[in-house]
C-alpha cells in the first residue's frame, strides 16, 4: 500500500492538544502529514487571491498553503483542513480555502472543526475515506457492476445486503441490527434467497458500515470499506448521476453524512454522529410517541405543518419532550410529525450542510430518505428538488456490490 | 544547570561561527539559513552571548529558542516540509534589523541619557509645493 | 524587571529588552520548559487537552480550544510581568501568536492588570526605527527611575 501524503492546513490544532490525535489518525491509514512550503512574501498575495481578508495570521498562512498546494509546489495526495470549533473566523476561512482548492484541483479534501476532546478515533472514518479516495482511484472509477457480486452494509440500526448481476439488483436483504455477524448473515441470506443464488456462486462481495471491520474478520469479504466512499458510488449508481457534480445527503439511524462528489467520487464531506437529535433515532422515538410506525411518519408529516408546534430544542430528550407536551395540549399528530422531521432536517442543515457546497442534483439516501416528510422539509430548507432513487435505503450495500466488481477473480 | 538554546541573527554575514570556535566555547553550534543556533549549559550560553554582543555590538540580535537544534518534532526535514510557524515572523523581523542597528548605533553615540522624540518639521520648499498643488489660485 | 513582550516570540523586542538590562518574558522559554521536559505527551508544543482546560482560568468554555490553549501558555507571562512592551502592527506572527482573538485578549489582559505598558508600531523606515528604539529605551529607564 502506497504511503499517502496529506497536506495539513490547520489553525489551532497544536494549541488544542489535538495535533497528535490528527497525526495518529492519519498514520493509521499509512499516510503522513506534510506542510506545504510557503514564502513569507506569498502570504498577503494568497489572502488577496482567495479574497477572504481575515485577521488571524495562522488563517492567512492557511490561505498561502492552499495556494502553494494548487500551484503544485507541494506534493500532496489529499488535504485535511481543520480549525477550532466555535471560531467564526476559522469556519469562514476553512470553507473558503476548501472551496478554493476544490475549484482548482482534483485533490480530495475533508474539513473538520475540533475541540480539545477530539480523538484519533473520531477521525478514523474520515481519514479512511480520504486516503481511499486518494489511493484507490482506479477502483473508484468503476461505474458499472459486472458479474455476480454482493454487498453488505452493517449499519448501527439496520443491516442491508444486496446481490447484483450485470448492473441490476436481483436480491435484497434488510434486518434490524442486533449482533453484527448474525444480522449480516441474515440479511445476506435474504438477498441470496430473493436472487435465487447460492453464496458460493457469488464472485466477490464487499462490506461497509459501522460493523464492517467485524464482518471483515468473520465473513472474509473481498474488501472492507468505510461508507463515505461506498455510499458515493452507490448514490451515483442508483440515481444514475455518474458524471459531474452531485451532493449526497445520507441520514442514517445513528449518524449522517453529507458528501459533495464529482463523477461519483467524494470530494469534500462531513459526518455527523455527535447528536442523536440529528439522526433517524429521533424520528423513531417521535413515531413511537405518535403511535405510528416509522413508515407512516413521513406521509403523516406531509399532511401537517411544523409551524403549529413549538419546539425549543433539537435534543432527543428535550425536543421529544416538547413534542409530547404539544400532543398533550391537543396539537394535531400531523403537525407534530412535521415538527419532528423539521427538527432533524434543520439541525442537519445548520450543522452539517454548511460545510460542503450543495451542488445539484441533490441525492438523498439512507433509511431516512424513505420518510417522505423529512425529504420534503429538507427540500424546503435547501430550496432544491431532491432525488430519492429507488432502493435508496440499500445505498451502502449497492455501493459495496458495485465496487466488488473490481475484485472478481 | 539546564541546557538552553539561543539563536543569533544578523542582517548580513558576520563571522559568528569562526569567532565562537576561536574562543572555544563548550557549545553545540549549528548554522541555519536564518541564523546561528547555540546550545549548551546556561552559563556557557550567556558567556557566548556577552562575547558576541561585545564583538559584533549592534549588528547581532539574539533571542531564546524553545526547541533544541534539530528537534525532530519541529525540524522541517522530519515534520513533512514547510517552514516552522516562527520562521515567517523571524524573516519579517530580519528585514527591519538594519534600521534597528542604525538606531542603536545612534543612541549609543549620543551623550544624552534619554533622547526625546522630536518631530521633523516639513521643509519650506515642500510646504510651498503642497500649497501650490492643493490650494486653487 | 520582568517585561512581557508582544509578540512574545519577537527577536527584536527580546533582544532590545535584554540589551537594555531587563528580563524579557518571551514565549520561547515557555516552549523550552515544555518540550525539554521528561516526556513529550502532545507534540509538537506539548499542549495537552488539560492545558486547554487551564485556559478556562482566563476565558469561558465557549471560547475556542485554540484560544484557551494559547492563553494557557501566554497569559501566565502577563501575570508575572512588571511591565509590557507591545507592538500593534505585528501582522506576521504565527503559531503561538497566530490567532487574532488570543492576541486581542493578551493586550487587554495587560491593560486589565494595570501594569505600565507601551504600545508601538513595527518600524519601516530609519526614522521610525530610531523612534521605536528610543521609546523602548526611555520606557525601560522610566520604569527603573520609578522603582529605583
Amino acid at each position: 500500500m502506497d504511503e499517502i501524503k496529506i497536506a495539513l492546513l490547520s489553525c489551532g490544532a497544536e494549541y488544542s492538544g489535538v495535533y497528535p490525535e490528527i497525526e495518529k489518525a492519519i498514520n493509521k491509514f499509512n499516510a503522513k502529514i506534510i506542510h506545504p512550503f510557503v514564502e513569507t512574501s506569498d502570504i498577503d498575495d494568497a489572502v488577496e487571491e482567495i479574497g477572504m481578508d481575515v485577521a488571524s495570521p495562522d488563517l492567512r498562512l492557511m490561505a498561502a498553503k492552499a495556494k502553494s498546494l494548487v500551484e503544485k509546489n507541494a506534493d500532496a495526495d489529499a488535504v485535511f483542513i481543520c480549525t477550532c470549533f466555535r471560531c467564526a473566523e476559522g469556519a469562514l476561512m476553512r470553507n473558503e480555502v476548501r472551496r478554493y482548492i476544490a475549484e482548482r484541483s482534483n485533490i480530495p479534501i475533508i474539513s473538520y472543526s475540533f475541540t480539545e476532546r477530539t480523538t484519533a478515533a473520531t477521525l478514523y472514518t474520515r481519514m479512511e475515506a480520504l486516503t481511499t479516495t486518494a489511493r484507490r482511484k482506479a477502483l473508484l472509477a468503476i461505474k458499472k457492476q459486472e458479474g455476480l457480486t454482493a454487498g453488505i452494509d452493517s449499519g448501527s440500526t439496520t443491516t442491508k445486503a444486496v446481490v447484483m448481476q450485470d448492473n441490476e439488483i436481483i436480491g435484497h436483504g434488510w434486518v434490524p441490527t442486533t449482533q453484527v455477524i448474525e444480522s449480516a448473515s441474515k440479511a445476506f441470506s435474504l438477498a441470496l434467497e430473493e436472487a435465487g443464488i447460492k453464496q458460493n456462486e457469488i464472485e466477490a462481495f464487499g462490506a461497509t458500515g459501522y460493523g464492517r471491520l467485524l464482518i471483515g474478520e468473520n465473513m472474509h469479504p473481498n474488501f472492507v470499506q468505510e461508507e463515505i466512499t461506498v455510499n458515493s458510488k452507490g448514490a451515483a449508481f442508483l440515481a444514475d448521476k455518474q458524471e459531474g457534480m452531485a451532493t449526497v445527503i445520507d441520514i442514517g439511524g445513528m449518524d449522517n453524512k453529507a458528501i459533495s462528489m464529482m463523477n461519483g467520487i467524494p470530494g469534500s464531506f462531513t459526518m455527523g454522529g455527535i447528536c442523536a437529535g440529528a439522526s433517524g433515532r429521533f424520528l423513531e422515538i417521535a413515531s413511537r410517541r405518535l403511535g405510528v410506525s416509522i413508515e407512516e411518519l413521513g406521509p403523516l408529516a406531509l399532511k401537517g405543518d411544523y409551524r403549529n408546534v413549538e419546539m425549543n430544542s433539537y435534543c432527543i430528550v428535550f425536543g421529544i419532550q416538547s413534542l409530547v407536551n404539544m400532543l398533550s395540549q391537543g396539537a394535531e399528530p400531523a403537525d407534530v410529525a412535521s415538527a419532528a422531521c423539521h427538527s432533524v432536517s434543520e439541525q442537519i442543515f445548520e450543522q452539517q450542510l454548511q460545510e460542503i457546497d450543495i451542488k445539484e442534483p441533490v441525492i438523498m439516501v439512507g433509511g431516512c430518505s424513505l420518510i417522505s416528510g423529512l425529504v420534503k422539509i429538507m427540500e424546503d430548507l435547501l430550496r432544491v428538488k431532491i432525488i430519492v432513487p429507488k432502493d435508496s435505503q440499500y445505498i451502502g450495500a449497492v455501493g459495496a456490490s458495485l465496487l466488488a466488481s473490481g475484485f472478481r477473480r | 544547570m539546564s541546557k538552553i538554546t539561543k539563536i543569533i541573527v544578523s542582517p548580513y554575514y558576520l563571522p559568528i561561527i569562526p569567532k565562537l570556535y576561536e574562543k572555544g566555547f563548550d557549545l553545540i553550534i549549528k548554522e541555519t539559513c536564518y541564523g546561528v543556533m547555540i546550545s549548551g549549559e546556561e552559563k556557557d550560553v550567556k558567556d557566548a552571548v556577552d562575547f558576541l554582543r561585545k564583538e559584533f555590538k549592534n549588528s547581532v540580535f539574539i533571542k531564546d529558542r524553545g526547541f533544541p537544534p534539530g528537534e525532530k518534532v519541529r525540524c522541517r526535514a522530519d515534520r513533512g516540509g514547510g517552514g516552522r510557524p516562527g520562521f515567517h515572523q523571524l524573516e519579517y523581523e530580519i528585514s527591519m534589523l538594519p534600521n534597528i542597528e542604525k538606531a542603536l548605533n545612534e543612541i549609543y553615540k549620543s551623550d544624552k541619557k534619554t533622547i526625546k522624540k522630536k518631530k521633523k518639521r516639513i521643509g519650506i520648499d515642500k510646504l510651498q509645493s503642497i500649497i501650490k498643488e492643493n490650494v486653487p489660485l | 524587571m520582568k517585561i512581557f513582550i508582544f509578540p512574545p516570540t519577537s527577536l527584536i523586542l527580546s533582544d532590545l529588552v535584554e540589551r537594555f538590562g531587563h528580563d524579557p518574558l518571551a514565549m520561547m522559554k515557555v516552549v523550552r520548559e515544555r518540550v525539554t521536559g521528561p516526556s513529550l505527551d502532545s507534540p509538537p508544543i506539548n499542549v495537552t487537552p488539560n492545558d486547554v482546560k487551564d485556559g478556562l482560568k482566563y476565558v469561558a468554555v465557549e471560547v475556542p480550544s485554540g484560544v484557551r490553549g494559547r492563553l494557557a501558555l501566554m497569559a501566565p507571562l502577563v501575570e508575572k510581568a512588571d511591565a509590557a512592551i507591545m507592538v500593534k502592527n505585528a501582522d506576521y506572527t504565527f503559531g503561538c501568536v497566530g490567532c487574532a482573538r488570543t492576541n486581542e485578549y493578551l493586550r487587554y489582559f495587560v491593560k486589565r492588570r494595570r501594569i505600565p505598558y507601551i504600545e508601538l508600531e513595527y518600524p519601516y523606515t530609519e526614522e521610525e526605527a530610531k523612534e521605536f528604539v528610543i521609546s523602548i529605551k526611555n520606557f525601560l529607564s522610566n520604569l527603573e527611575n520609578k522603582n529605583g
